[in-house]
């Protein structure tokens, strides 16, 4: 009966809180995102020979989020009846923009309008101890965003 | 919605770059598949349920990718890069990026 | 190069779904899919366990089970009960193999059915036993058991859903928990479906030796009373409920036009178990 009871209470934790926090990143994400919309990110490596560029550099974000109970349960049992993790995919999606949002605000550091090309995206997962004490991959994502800043004259 | 891995779209134009758009998706496969994969380890050969969930992934990912760069005016994807890993067991994460055009 | 920015809109990576329904959906989809399995196993596990001969039966089961521990070694203590059931049997329907009955001298309230023939009475029980026709329904009630083949049925079906149980966990994660307390919940239903059927065939019995049921629910009643948490602990537990029973029991007593009788007593005796307490 008490492992019932720490079980509701660890999802619940991980359901308002988690979602709480998932929403204040979210609401972060859309300011930033506004705000360095001037700062063009392109995958590609053609530069454009009207460019005049004054300083290139390598960028990087890197960011890490953790999953939490709630998310692992509607997994766990998505596992079963297989289809889309919808509660994953909002992890992957708010790491990989707060990775890229990183990488803008160093791109940015190097003053004046800047373009970074030649973006790429890598993910892994790192494992590590679940919540309830037994051992297992915690689902956790890292994303590393990295390109070619080029600030233009 | 033309897509391609190199810079450009050969024999047209690139007018406008829109920037990066992506798409991303988790998939799982249910308990029966699992039970295949976990026999298949010891009789080996392809896991056939596993390359399926990979085709869907991806099908899946290139296809918000599309929309996404069609909501942004645009008429094709170049430079377009994918990327997966294992978020969690059993399941398939996919995502690909790329460079939104209007191409002519 | 003409670079425009625009943001492309958002519910294109992440569609709107609400977690929780989603939650609920994936619950009520595997809590369904395991209600299903644990019946459709329990009908063939069923099916397959009648076509055991009982004579195949008994030797399964002593090749399987050892006895249960802790008997009282001296023979007295044993005469008077299997006495009583030998007068049982005299009525019942026969059963392929003889019926012994031992006393145990573990302190809880408890008959045990165990396969083979064996019913173990344990120290508990008797030293509450008030009267022969409440010890006779007790024993009665674990002679339906035999019956009905109940032990083995158990049997089938929880060998049955371990070794899915074992699959299933294989690559399963919190859905095991999920699963394992779903057929949990189904095999307390189980078998409380047959108590009740051991208690119908028991009282029958009762009627058929005694003339009258007098003194049938006579150690429930006084349970319920002096244990009040048994009283309702139904759902969770193997045996119905103590309320649930008499209620079922007097039904049955109506429905049949059984009457009532008076009580032969029985007698206290020394069962020999705190003779072997003070050897330990």
């Amino acid at each position: 009966m008490a492992d019932i009871i720490v079980f509701i209470l660890l999802v619940a934790c991980g359901y308002f809180i988690g979602g709480h926090r998932e929403r204040s990143h979210y609401r972060s994400i859309f300011a930033r995102e506004r705000a360095t919309l001037e700062l063009t990110l392109l995958s590609g490596k053609a530069i454009d020979p009207a460019w005049q560029i004054a300083q290139a550099a390598l960028v990087t974000g890197v960011c890490v989020i953790s999953v939490d109970y709630f998310k692992s349960v509607a997994a766990g049992l998505r596992n079963l009846i297989g289809g889309r993790v919808s509660a994953y995919e909002s992890l992957i999606d708010r790491a990989r923009r707060e990775a890229l949002l990183r990488m803008k605000a160093q791109a940015a550091a190097l003053g004046g309008k800047v373009v970074v090309i030649n973006v790429r995206l890598e993910t892994s997962s790192i494992s590590g101890m679940k919540a309830d004490g037994r051992s297992g991959q915690v689902a956790s994502v890292e994303v590393i965003a990295y390109g070619t800043a080029l600030a233009l004259a | 919605m033309i897509l391609t891995t190199i810079e450009s779209v050969p024999n047209l134009r690139t007018v406008e770059h829109m920037g990066l758009v992506s798409g991303s998706t988790v998939r799982s496969k249910h308990v029966g598949r699992d039970l295949m994969a976990g026999l298949k380890n010891i009789f080996g050969g392809e896991l056939k349920g596993y390359t399926e969930l990979l085709n869907e992934a991806r099908e899946e990912a290139v296809a918000r990718m599309v929309k996404q760069a069609e909501a942004l005016g645009a008429n094709a994807v170049v430079n377009v890069r994918f990327s997966t890993s294992a978020v969690a067991a059993g399941a398939a994460e996919l995502y690909a990026y790329g460079t939104a055009v209007r191409v002519e | 190069m003409k670079l425009t920015n625009r943001l492309p809109p958002e519910g294109i990576n992440v569609p709107p779904t609400h977690p929780l329904t989603e939650l609920l959906y994936l619950l009520g989809g595997v809590v369904a899919a395991v209600v299903l399995v644990y019946l459709v196993l329990g009908w063939a596990a069923d099916a397959l366990v009648a076509r055991i001969s009982p004579q195949t039966e008994g030797k399964l089961v002593r090749l399987l089970l050892p006895a249960a521990g802790a008997l009282a070694p001296d023979a007295r203590a044993h005469r008077a009960p299997q006495q009583l059931v030998d007068r049982l049997l005299e009525q019942a329907p026969p059963l392929p193999y003889p019926i012994r009955v031992q006393v145990a001298c573990d302190p809880g309230i408890n008959a045990l059915a165990l396969p083979g023939g064996h019913i173990v009475l344990l120290r508990g029980l008797l030293d509450r036993v008030r009267s022969e026709n409440e010890l006779a329904m007790i024993l009665a009630h674990e002679l339906g058991h035999f019956q009905l083949r109940h032990h083995l049925r158990g049997l089938g079906r929880g060998l049955v859903w371990i070794s899915l149980m074992a699959v299933v966990g294989l690559s399963a994660d919190y859905g095991a928990a999920l699963i394992e307390g779903t057929g949990h919940l189904m095999s307390m239903r189980y078998s409380q479906e047959q108590e009740e059927a051991a208690d119908r065939f028991g009282a029958a019995l009762l009627a058929r030796v005694y003339g009258h049921v007098g003194g049938m629910s006579d150690f429930f009643a006084r349970m319920a009373r002096e244990r009040p948490e048994t009283a309702v602990l139904g759902w969770f537990s193997t045996h119905p409920s103590a309320l649930r029973r008499l209620a079922r029991l007097q039904a049955l007593a109506r429905q049949r036009g059984w009457r009532e009788g008076p009580r032969r007593p029985w007698a206290p005796f020394a069962s020999g178990c705190s003779a072997v307490a003070r050897q330990r």
